[in-house]
């Protein structure tokens, strides 16, 4: 999906984002117009058919899947570590830590790695990466009732709902 | 427990350590043997690749520390190769023995 690739960017290099959210804009008929107070960037991708999104900025960069190493004494959902330009970073199997169902990895599936503080880079394994949703943050709506804890909103794209992770949520793994 | 050149030897799976499936078909294990200051201990393994120098990096991730791993390596075309953290897998190996 060439969405997919522009996000991808050359191997390795950082994705443009700037352009990608101009590009979304200019779609919609809303020209060069600066992004307003309340206008937030989210990634969005596909787990078990769903669409779920992180915020744009947390995200470092988006890797195709590559030799997971597993490790030892580290809860289920966590994969292994990959080694990633030199450094090496755990990667979180997304839907296991969602308590979706397991899915052998394919083609689109892909590694979102997140920036971290202090040694806290993490990569996260979901089906595919679709696009850069830009919304208006007030139209975020909170998440629905018995929905998972890791779910920090909704918000509505056409006839879906994306749903909106909370990251420190996930990533927190003794919860 | 091994008879080392007139020493006792411990010994420790590190398969059943790290609770991991044994591989199918295995022949007869090393043991690599580790030490501490006096301390010795052997670790059986399947299989032996060979030796080399590398840097050890530290393992980035939600999961901040894993009890027996010190970090991990990169190999050329291999992706990430774990590295052991022999002084907690000896103290381990000892308490245990000392349990018994």
């Amino acid at each position: 999906m060439s969405g997919t690739d522009a996000l991808t960017g050359a191997e390795g290099a950082p994705p443009r984002w700037d352009a990608l959210a101009r590009a979304a804009a200019g779609e919609r008929g809303e020209g060069g117009a600066e992004a307003a107070g309340g206008l937030r960037e989210l990634l969005a991708f596909r787990l078990d058919g769903e669409p779920y999104a992180v915020p744009v900025e947390r995200v470092r960069e988006i890797v195709r899947l590559r030799p997971i190493t597993p490790v030892p004494r580290v809860p289920e959902s966590i994969l292994g570590v990959v080694s990633l330009r030199g450094e090496v970073v755990q990667v979180l199997d997304l839907r296991r830590r969602l308590g979706l169902r397991a899915d052998p990895p394919g083609r689109s599936h892909r590694i979102v790695v997140l920036h971290g503080e202090d040694g806290a880079t993490t990569g996260l394994l979901v089906d595919a990466v679709t696009e850069v949703l830009r919304i208006d943050e007030e139209t975020l709506r909170p998440p629905a009732t018995g929905e998972s804890e890791a779910v920090a909103g909704l918000c509505v794209q056409g006839e879906r709902f994306v749903s909106l992770l909370q990251l420190d949520r996930v990533l927190d793994l003794d919860g | 427990m091994l008879n080392l050149r007139g020493e006792a030897l411990p010994l420790r799976r590190l398969a059943d350590e790290f609770r991991i499936a044994p591989e199918e078909g295995a022949e007869k294990p090393y043991a690599v043997v580790v030490g501490v200051g006096e301390a010795r201990v052997g670790l059986l393994v399947d299989r032996l690749h060979g030796q080399q120098d590398t840097v050890i990096k530290p393992i980035q991730g939600p999961v901040r520390s894993v009890r027996g791993i010190a970090g991990a390596a990169e190999l050329p075309d291999q992706g990430a190769l774990l590295v052991l953290d022999v002084s907690a897998l000896v103290e381990d190996a000892l308490r245990g023995r000392e349990a018994a």
